[in-house]
């Protein structure tokens, strides 16, 4: 019994002992953690050397900012920056109205059977790859045989198939449109469980005092989604420059790359294909360091807004 | 919702109903006929293929895509490593994070927070795309099997999820097993395990699907054809394709003339065998992920 240690201290050790089956437990996905996600963190260095594979990280030389300076420096990144937060923002707004629409138009189905039906139909997708999905994109949209083209053209509208994936002008709706066909199902689940926590006497009393059913949505559901629109619109501005590699990396093309290319498209060619693997993780470094700001800052704004939602 | 019903009376709002339930009908159609649109092509021999009118149905039913796909080695390869990979994977996975989640219940535990905040940081910030690849590639973890499973093996947002569930458990339960002498582990496999069944069943899913659809790690971390995965064989594929359809001279040239030309049929019999299994478990597995959407990002 240690008698002369403080009360603290002793209850400590008494809870360490107790524990100890859990602290083992914690090993492997601990152990997991700092080799697949803390290791790699230290590479972050490289940013500030002037890196060689056969050196190694510790063997080659520093220099500073000279990446950073390259990085603003050059076309290229600006390129690639301006279509990240041109795209982010097209993309965010259509996603958000168009999915509230479209889960407040499917609380609107009266029969049961076929607004689940409707709603498993939506989700599919979700789980595709965009391997996948770029697949049905590049048939649908194909010049020989694609579905929009032979539409298009029988219905007047074309002259001649066009081959709408190396155009620069449609990438953006492309884009914009597959990755809504993608993640619109995932949004409106989240929205129609916001929808059922409305207190449904609202809408009674709305019906007993002669409000027809778009008004009712309008000054009850609406309102009643208000916090979770805000805080899934404030989390999703955290995310504005990471836009997904994989979507545009399965759709865009060597014809539509000045229009297409994003941050994390242009790291990955210039890193892993062109090794240009300093001046890359300085890119990295810069867009993991604004993101984790945006977060941080959008985190906090969303408890402001709606105590209730947490995401930790 | 019966209540409902009572509201439909207006006129107006019977004719919005119709055309909600057409625009419904129509928006279902565009998630389906991608994929039937695929199937068709799959199934089609090239030359039959329209290139004025929808090819709802293949004018001859060939198998000639198929049988290409199946006598190719690279193509079974393919499959089992994807196979293996979401098995083996999600075993794994769910070991890490049902422990993780269960150290992180015990609310007494000293450390705790330390541990919640060492999880919870990789979820914010990594090294990035560089820094990882040269350490995978120092640690021997390039042309591996294990860069399949390891990096996907713990997320700590879905071991909050797990150890939310646990905390919405009855506790009584452990409390008398504790009395009765059981250990942790056992606590663990013999009470926890066995109540978390929906919860289980949502993070299994979630797991096999993302590892049926990961083909980045095989793009940059393994260049063996022994390890190939499904989806980055398709993507190949698309791209060859589109590489031939650009240039057609080349194309000519190439001796594998009988490939390119049924390239699209291929792709097609390809993007239909990595679709199908998903499909084939989707309506009896999609409750489990919407339940999982719940748990996770709503409150309450």
């Amino acid at each position: 019994m240690t008698d002369w240690h403080a009360p603290g201290l002793s209850r400590r050790n008494r809870l360490l002992r107790k524990y100890w089956p859990f602290y083992l437990m914690a090993l492997v996905p601990l152990a997991q953690v700092i080799l697949i996600n803390y290791i790699p963190i230290y590479g972050v260095v490289i940013a500030f050397k002037d890196f060689r594979i056969t050196r190694g990280i510790s063997g080659s030389a520093w220099v500073g900012l000279k990446h950073f300076r390259a990085v603003f420096n050059d076309a290229f990144f600006y390129r690639a920056l301006w279509n990240t937060l041109r795209i982010s923002f097209v993309q965010l707004i259509t996603h958000f109205t168009l999915t509230i629409v479209f889960a407040l138009l499917i609380n609107e189905i009266q029969h049961v059977r076929f607004k689940r039906t409707v709603q498993t139909v939506s989700y599919l997708p979700y789980f595709l790859s965009w391997v996948v999905v770029g697949a049905f994109v590049h048939q649908i949209l194909s010049p020989n045989g694609g579905a929009l083209n032979i539409i298009l053209v029988n219905l007047g509208v074309l002259e001649k198939p066009r081959y709408f994936m190396i155009e620069r002008q449609s990438f953006l709706t492309i884009f914009v449109v597959a990755n809504l066909w993608k993640t619109i199902g995932y949004a409106v689940i989240i929205y129609l469980a916001a929808i059922a926590g409305i207190n449904q006497e609202l809408y009674e009393s709305a019906h007993l005092d002669g409000a027809n059913r778009f008004k009712r949505v309008l000054h009850i559901t609406l309102p009643g989604l208000a916090p979770t629109i805000s805080t899934l619109l404030i989390l999703n501005v955290g995310g504005l420059l990471s836009i997904g590699f994989d979507p545009i990396f399965n759709l865009y093309n060597a014809s539509t790359e000045p229009v297409a290319d994003v941050i994390s498209t242009y790291v990955y060619r210039r890193g892993l294909i062109d090794m240009k693997y300093d001046f890359t993780t300085a890119i990295g470094l810069f867009q993991n360091v604004v993101a984790f700001s945006l977060v941080l800052t959008t985190n906090f704004l969303a408890k402001k807004t709606n105590p209730d939602f947490r995401i930790l | 919702m019966h209540l409902k019903r009572k509201f439909l009376a207006s006129p107006g709002g019977m004719i919005f109903d119709v055309c909600n339930g057409a625009f419904m009908i129509l928006f279902c159609l565009t998630i389906i006929f991608p994929v039937w649109d695929m199937l068709v092509m799959s199934f089609a021999a090239p030359r039959d293929i329209s290139f004025t009118s929808l090819n709802l149905w293949p004018k001859n039913i060939v198998l000639q895509a198929y049988t290409y796909c199946f006598a190719n080695p690279k193509f079974f390869t393919a499959y089992l490593v994807s196979i293996s990979r979401a098995l083996s994977g999600t075993a794994y996975h769910i070991l890490v994070t049902v422990m993780a989640a269960f150290v992180l219940t015990r609310t007494e535990m000293p450390f705790r927070k330390t541990l919640t905040l060492i999880w919870l940081i990789p979820m914010f910030f990594g090294g990035g795309l560089i820094p990882t690849y040269l350490h995978f590639r120092n640690i021997g973890l390039t042309n591996n099997y294990l860069v399949y499973i390891l990096p996907m093996a713990f997320s700590m947002y879905t071991a909050i999820i797990v150890r939310n569930f646990f905390y919405s458990l009855d506790h009584a339960l452990e409390e008398s097993a504790i009395i009765d002498g059981a250990s942790a582990l056992q606590v663990l496999f013999h009470i926890y395990l066995p109540l978390s069944k929906p919860v289980l069943a949502t993070i299994t899913l979630w797991s096999l699907v993302n590892h049926w659809n990961a083909w980045f790690d095989n793009m940059i971390y393994v260049t063996t054809e022994k390890l190939l995965t499904l989806q980055y064989l398709l993507r190949r594929i698309i791209m060859e394709a589109e590489l031939f359809a650009s240039d057609a001279a080349a194309f000519a040239m190439t001796q594998n003339t009988e490939f390119i030309i049924n390239s699209e049929t291929i792709k097609a019999a390809t993007t239909v065998l990595i679709v199908v299994p998903i499909i084939a478990v989707y309506p009896f597995l999609q409750r489990y992920f919407v339940k999982g959407i719940m748990i996770g990002a709503v409150k309450g």
